[in-house]
């Protein structure tokens, strides 16, 4: 399942590393699975975040954690849709939606730039507006080897995260009333937004975090592994090996179909 | 014309059989790790087919790659039902070699056990998502339910719309506690057995016809 930008609804590919610099269109550093039916979806606004899937520090591996023992994974895609759907579409709540798009941004302030990733800021044109507000087809993305770019059986991915300070050259503020792209550094100058800075966890802290959503399969150390079900359930490519330095062997699905 | 009509009544079976709306359903058995998801498997394909499907063991993660006994076919009240019956990996969200290690196991063998464990719940999740036509949940049912990879597991299956039967095993144990299990997924049929002993494997095969029939 693809992963997107809760900022700016910049769509990665699954198990793209990219994200893990930050988006590289807005710098934010939350995102959330795409739910393929993203688009069908419909109802009020899911104001209150609970499908989002913010980092905290004891969080196990599975991204879409249900909220209770009660609730059922559908629910959560569900949740999630509804605020893809309110985030990246959002208009008729557009306050709420922007607002809640660039309160994600100042809650991890600067963090996307620790790692050197320079973004130039700028007033936003119509066509960053578009392609914040529209879907990112796959042939627009980066030409990047992730496991999803796999087009042969039995290819040997490199599963290690490997630090991608790859922001674009066109950085989007999605703020869009423009009130403070002016600044260099837009994410640290949060005061006037309801979330504070104090949340904000180091660069190696995000990162670890990230791997815990977004990885189908964590390396802890010799022997010893972290799963992430839904991730797993969602690939459409089947992890037959792995190898103790971090790569895994894939069968895509037309050519492990039919046996097994 | 004995030989003719014994090919007749082939050729007819093989016609029926590929146009049959009853095509065998594939049914995934799912669960934790040492659940007795084998022990019920092989419980079934021995009652039906005189074979077993795969080495069952105490130590967790036994079975690591899913194994498929084809073609089981169950009687009941005068009808049969044929399932393809898919015995999959223990489905965890960690995997530590160090938890071998407790079984006399060199640690060498306990890495690769891990190894091929997680391999295990990979295949597991993607059978899940492809490759199953119903699924027999399996819970140890002296074990607490609320777990967070059942419930992640119950809803994804449900999210499919899956047809699922929860089977609480091991209620030859003096712990067991079916009402747990049944309470826990109140909005599925729980069956409590015994896949070790053959406790309540009747009403095991009534499910399993009434259900994936």
């Amino acid at each position: 399942m693809p992963h997107q930008c809760t900022g700016c609804g910049h769509v990665f590919p699954d198990g793209s590393k990219e994200m893990l610099s930050g988006c590289p269109d807005c710098g934010g550093n939350k995102f959330q699975f795409q739910p393929s039916g993203a688009s069908g979806a419909d109802g009020d606004a899911a104001a209150d975040g609970t499908a989002t899937l913010p980092p905290t520090e004891e969080e196990p591996p599975e991204p879409p954690e249900p909220p209770s023992p009660g609730g059922s994974v559908a629910e959560t895609v569900a949740g999630a849709t509804q605020r893809v759907k309110n985030i990246v579409g959002g208009d008729s709540d557009g306050a709420s939606a922007g607002a809640s798009a660039t309160g994600d941004d100042h809650e991890w302030p600067a963090v996307g730039r620790e790692n050197g990733a320079d973004t130039t800021v700028a007033s936003e044109d119509t066509a960053q507006a578009s392609a914040r507000s529209g879907t990112v087809s796959p042939e627009e993305l980066p030409d990047r080897p992730t496991p999803d770019d796999a087009g042969l059986p039995d290819e040997q991915i490199e599963a290690e995260e490997s630090p991608t300070p790859s922001a674009s050259e066109t950085a989007v503020d999605d703020s869009a009333d423009d009130a403070e792209t002016a600044g260099s550094a837009p994410f640290t100058g949060s005061g006037d937004r309801e979330t504070g800075t104090d949340e904000a966890p180091d660069l190696s802290d995000l990162r670890a975090e990230l791997n815990d959503q977004f990885e189908s399969i964590k390396i802890v150390e010799r022997g010893q592994y972290e799963l992430n079900l839904m991730e797993l359930y969602d690939r459409e490519e089947y992890i037959i090996s792995l190898m103790e330095d971090g790569r895994y062997a894939i069968e895509v699905p037309e050519t492990w179909r039919g046996d097994a | 014309m004995g030989l003719l009509t014994g090919l007749k009544a082939s050729i007819t079976r093989a016609t029926d059989r590929l146009f049959s709306e009853q095509d065998p359903k594939r049914i995934g058995i799912y669960g934790p790790p040492n659940a007795g998801k084998t022990t019920l498997a092989n419980r079934i394909a021995r009652d039906w087919t005189g074979d077993a499907v795969g080495p069952e063991s105490h130590i967790p993660h036994e079975t690591r790659r899913a194994r498929r006994k084809e073609d089981v076919e169950i009687e009941r009240n005068g009808k049969s039902v044929t399932i393809d019956v898919v015995d999959t990996p223990g489905v965890t969200t960690k995997v530590d070699y160090e938890e071998f290690l407790d079984f006399d196991m060199e640690e060498d063998d306990a890495v690769r056990r891990s190894r091929e464990a997680t391999e295990g719940v990979a295949e597991a999740m993607h059978w899940l998502r492809e490759d199953v036509d119903g699924v027999i949940y399996v819970l140890d049912s002296t074990e607490d339910p609320f777990t967070q990879v059942n419930t992640m597991l119950i809803g994804i299956i449900e999210s499919r719309d899956l047809p699922v039967l929860i089977f609480g095993n091991k209620i030859d144990l003096e712990e067991s506690n079916i009402q747990r299990v049944s309470s826990a997924f109140p909005q599925h049929e729980t069956v409590p057995l015994s896949a070790l002993e053959g406790e309540n494997m009747d009403e095991v095969y009534d499910k399993i016809a009434e259900y994936f029939g």
